[in-house]
């Protein structure tokens, strides 16, 4: 596998766009999760991550390949995802016009599809109440095993700004974590539902 | 009360040593805070874990490659424009400069504007007398080669011509095709 990605890889170099295609089939997930878990948006992480690939695709030229190509692929998407995140607190949207949420998931028993959505909903709420360079730095080493050393790479920091940064996410989820589980046990009648009565 | 290094060690994902470990369970039985914190953060962490990669929709990279296709097509519209655009104002300059040698050579060759003026009737007229003798041979001409050229010649000659603009057709259409996003 690691021969066939190096030839695509290379192949990819000279501007081969069907080679490229080969790399988007294999990194998809990786991008379209980080992305995922950047934005919290499928609509919005499709549209990255397309974008992601095209921005990676006109930059091969520039790509060292001494260096891990997913590394550098992610780097590309945390960076494009913490520029949308920015963008986006300039022109918040009522909460009411935000597109419904839905996660693509092909498991076969709605019970357990159920759940996953309301997991991956909740990891996606805790994720949110931190900045985005803080999320891209939990998401990188929680979902991608990544080392400091590659966070800070990936993200443009030092080792030890990367050491920080997880640290203090750590305690602001850790914080968070009690609200987030109370809100969960004792959801509040949406105003949309009929009165109890 | 200080919470620290405890916190720090807490949220560690560095192996703590023996002491740090000792020191850190006496802090925890009588913190309250530190003990709280521990326990959401291991329920976070358990929570990350167990949160399995989301899938993009099926067809991704199809639509990523009539994306680039879309792309690349913007790309070819701008950079025609910009070289339509580049033609113009190189043809325009070439003209201004062509007018400014004209203009030049007008005035080191003429005097006085009478003789400019008398110069540009003289060869107006003459342009005149030409166009009107072009005319004449133009209309002479096909008298000409209609009495002499029989008509078979005519014939062939309007076939040839026909296949011809079929040709030129034919490759317009398929100059204009779009083209595949593969090489």
């Amino acid at each position: 596998m690691q021969d066939v990605e190096a030839q695509w890889l290379a192949r990819a170099h000279t501007g081969d766009a069907d080679a490229f295609s080969q790399l988007v089939e294999v990194y998809q997930t990786a991008v379209y999760n980080l992305c995922y878990r950047m934005l919290g948006d499928p609509y919005e992480a499709e549209d990255a991550a397309q974008e992601t690939f095209l921005r990676a695709y006109r930059s091969m030229a520039r790509y060292d390949r001494n260096r891990p190509f997913s590394t550098w692929l992610l780097s590309i998407a945390a960076h494009y995802c913490i520029d949308q995140i920015r963008k986006r607190r300039v022109m918040l949207l009522p909460i009411e016009e935000l597109p419904y949420q839905e996660i693509q998931d092909p498991g076969p028993n709605p019970e357990s599809v159920a759940s996953r959505n309301e997991e991956q909903q909740r990891v996606q709420a805790l994720l949110e109440s931190l900045n985005p360079v803080d999320r891209a730095s939990i998401v990188m080493y929680y979902w991608y095993d990544f080392s400091y050393d590659e966070i800070a790479q990936a993200l443009g920091l030092t080792t030890s700004a990367v050491k920080s940064r997880l640290h203090r996410s750590r305690r602001e989820l850790a914080l968070a974590w009690p609200e987030h589980s109370n809100q969960e046990k004792s959801p509040e009648r949406k105003h949309h539902e009929s009165p109890a009565f | 009360m200080s919470h620290q290094p405890f916190e720090t060690w807490l949220l560690s994902e560095e192996p703590l040593s023996a002491d740090q470990a000792e020191a850190l369970q006496a802090h925890l039985s009588g913190c309250e805070f530190c003990r709280q914190l521990a326990a959401s953060w291991s329920e976070v962490h358990r929570f990350f874990q167990a949160a399995s990669p989301v899938q993009p929709a099926t067809g991704f990279t199809a639509r990523w490659q009539a994306r680039l296709a879309a792309q690349r097509l913007q790309e070819r519209i701008r950079r025609q424009r910009r070289q339509s655009w580049w033609t113009l104002i190189f043809t325009a300059g070439v003209a201004m400069l062509l007018l400014v040698l004209l203009a030049v050579q007008v005035v080191l060759v003429y005097e006085s504007p009478e003789q400019l003026l008398f110069d540009g009737v003289f060869r107006m007229s003459e342009m005149l007398s030409t166009a009107n003798l072009v005319q004449k041979l133009l209309v002479t001409l096909p008298y000409f080669f209609i009495t002499v050229i029989p008509l078979f010649w005519w014939a062939v000659f309007a076939a040839l011509l026909g296949f011809l603009c079929l040709l030129w057709i034919f490759s317009l259409r398929r100059l204009m095709l779009p083209r595949r996003v593969t090489r």
